[in-house]
């Protein structure tokens, strides 16, 4: 054994990859480049830990909250912002969308789709997603399998639009076909927190901070109230895991 | 001038149809529907291509794969039809290929065949060969007159076939059917036959009713029959589509008696112009548009699910929109951001929740999920002294931890309960 150790070499810096690589091969630390370009979320922080570039057009993106209907417009407004014309899909969401508000935003038309057994709820999302001509679908699935997210998954492949599904937080726990999957919470009154939990590359352990002001609110802010940070307690605690993190979002 | 003559063994009807799809000049003859296809040869792409899509046509509208034969003059493709002879090649002359054909091939030479074979004509050609003046004298005008016609060297004159007015087919059910899904497969037949006649008047449904009849054995109490009525969201001839919309209200269906027979009417047609052929590979790669699918999902769903807003100038939160079933908009407004006023008093909430709801509170502040934490306000409304539903309230902005920013309002009207509400999310 001594002798074995003698003649192994010292472990030395790895040897610099040469900068030309064809495309084809995957650097461990990068992230995947092979997947199509996705729709610009918005946010440049998180345009760059998206993979595509933006939330992916050809796949599910499942959005955990711990409370649906908090947060959702100020995360997905900036992308669904350039959508134009081409109207969005809303499957069963949690409250009555208010337009006056959505069109402060800058969103356009949308369609409610309402459905009352999980049953309907997933078949509206099918039909959805195989329908052209919508900017994106919006379903709020809290009820949905695995098997069923993996069956619309299938379909969102082809559909060419984002897809959102958003469902509580200890959907976590289950597996999902998603390929991008994220923690969503508040920071503080005007920032959001991101964790991509789960997305085509390396993964993100961290949580990314995005200022979100909605829009309606920016103009009536004053300095002094753009300050408050309501969870003082809970900063300087790092959850050290990520149990103990969905622990702390819950 | 070319003709096709398409031979049809069972009711000529669907025939006129098919062929009305391919060309405004169609004709009976004799047993036979024939059409002029030169001016529209080059529109199909040529004879072999046209001859394709004939074929696919009537495999599609259900009807037996065609042997169509061509020729230019109607009596001789219908000649070459019936001697089953291979088609005349385009362009060809027309005298070969009609002198080798036997008497019977035309009809007013078969009324003579007897007399013709006692003189050895076993031909057409031998027919001709006869001297005219003779032929006229002993077999009378008629047969003359069709050869000539056969041959071009005399003008044809047909009675052009015209659609019916109104679309109404009735199918007779080969067996009773006391499943509602089980229908499907026999009004599919009814539907294509009206997908033709559509395609040929050049109309799209907007209406349709499928009505049937129970059978004589039922229950006393079951009345002699019922009808569906379907409604599309915009006019169409697709068939694909139709019998998906079908299929919808089929599987809701419950039929209380077993059916005899199936009567389908097309109640509301509009003209419809085809939409152009694309050069380019068409975007949608083949993916339903979404007007036909959310018109399913208010079938299936039912049609207050499926819903669109629209905007109103009111400062009442719960007066500023109206959310209407998505099949009673107009067509062309359906889709479209919804028009109204750009910049609403104050700000507004992205989710309302509707009814407001109350909220406990503690030492006069309201409570939701734990403590809130008052950021802007009062916004103060008062309106709708007009219509009696009169607000006095004041809005405030609340920031709590778990729900984040909530619009919640006090109650000022004395007749009202006093209290704290959530109306409405920043989300």
């Amino acid at each position: 054994l001594y002798s074995i150790f003698e003649i192994m070499p010292a472990p030395h810096p790895a040897p610099a990859l040469p900068s030309a690589l064809p495309p084809a091969v995957w650097r461990g630390d990068s992230l995947d480049t092979g997947i199509r370009a996705g729709q610009p979320s918005g946010f440049a922080a998180l345009d760059a830990l998206l993979p595509g570039g933006g939330w992916p057009l050809g796949g599910l993106t499942e959005i955990l909250q711990a409370q649906p209907g908090a947060l959702e417009w100020r995360l997905l407004g900036p992308s669904l912002r350039q959508a134009g014309d081409a109207p969005l899909l809303l499957v069963h969401p949690p409250a009555m969308p208010h337009l006056p508000g959505l069109r402060g935003e800058g969103l356009g038309p949308l369609v409610w789709i309402d459905a009352a057994t999980p049953q309907q709820q997933l078949w509206a999302t099918e039909q959805a997603l195989q329908s052209s001509g919508a900017a994106a679908v919006l379903a709020w699935l809290p009820q949905a399998r695995p098997e069923q997210l993996r069956r619309l998954q299938v379909h969102a492949l082809g559909a060419g639009m984002p897809a959102f599904i958003f469902r509580p937080l200890a959907a976590r726990a289950q597996s999902s076909a998603a390929p991008l999957r994220l923690l969503l919470r508040a920071a503080s009154a005007w920032q959001l927190e991101v964790q991509l939990f789960k997305r085509r590359g390396p993964a993100h352990a961290g949580w990314l901070q995005l200022a979100a002001v909605p829009a309606a609110l920016d103009p009536l802010l004053t300095p002094r109230l753009r300050e408050i940070a309501p969870r003082p307690e809970r900063q300087p605690r790092q959850p050290a895991h990520a149990v103990d993190r969905a622990a702390v979002g819950l | 001038m070319l003709w096709i003559a398409l031979q049809s063994a069972s009711e000529p009807d669907p025939w006129v149809w098919l062929a009305l799809q391919f060309s405004p000049r169609v004709a009976r003859l004799e047993e036979a529907v024939v059409l002029e296809v030169e001016a529209s040869l080059r529109l199909f792409g040529g004879a072999r291509r046209l001859h394709e899509r004939l074929r696919s046509a009537a495999l599609e509208a259900g009807l037996p794969a065609p042997q169509p034969r061509w020729a230019s003059t109607s009596r001789a493709a219908l000649a070459l039809a019936r001697s089953g002879r291979a088609g005349h090649a385009v362009g060809a002359r027309l005298g070969p290929s009609l002198d080798a054909l036997p008497l019977s091939a035309l009809t007013a030479v078969q009324a003579h065949a007897p007399m013709l074979a006692r003189l050895g004509c076993r031909s057409l050609a031998e027919v001709r060969a006869l001297p005219r003046s003779s032929l006229a004298r002993r077999f009378g005008p008629a047969l003359l007159q069709a050869l000539d016609q056969a041959y071009g060297d005399a003008p044809e004159a047909h009675e052009w076939c015209t659609l019916p007015e109104h679309f109404q087919a009735q199918l007779e059910l080969p067996f009773r059917v006391d499943q509602a899904l089980a229908l499907q497969h026999h009004a599919a037949t009814l539907l294509r036959s009206l997908c033709a006649w559509l395609a040929a008047r050049h109309f799209g449904l907007r209406r349709f009713t499928l009505a049937w009849t129970h059978d004589a054995m039922r229950a006393r109490d079951v009345g002699s029959g019922g009808q569906l009525e379907v409604a599309t969201a915009g006019s169409t001839r697709e068939f694909r589509h139709l019998s998906r919309l079908l299929d919808e209200h089929l599987q809701r269906l419950e039929l209380a008696a077993p059916v005899s027979d199936l009567r389908l009417t097309a109640s509301e047609v509009e003209s419809l112009a085809p939409s152009a052929a694309s050069l380019l590979p068409s975007l949608s790669d083949g993916r339903e548009p979404l007007a036909l699918t959310l018109e399913r999902l208010s079938v299936r769903l039912g049609p207050e699910q499926v819903r669109v807003g629209r905007l109103r100038e009111d400062h009442r939160l719960e007066a500023m929109q109206q959310w209407l079933a998505w099949t009673l908009q107009p067509p062309s407004q359906r889709l479209r951001a919804a028009p109204g006023p750009v910049h609403p008093s104050g700000p507004q909430p992205t989710w309302l929740i509707d009814p407001p709801l109350r909220l406990a509170t503690q030492r006069d502040q309201p409570l939701y999920r734990g403590p809130l934490q008052k950021l802007l306000g009062p916004q103060r409304i008062e309106s709708g002294w007009w219509d009696g539903r009169v607000q006095q309230r004041d809005y405030y902005l609340f920031h709590s931890e778990s729900a984040g920013l909530l619009w919640i309002y006090a109650e000022r009207l004395p007749a009202h309960e006093p209290g704290w509400f959530l109306q409405g999310m920043f989300a």
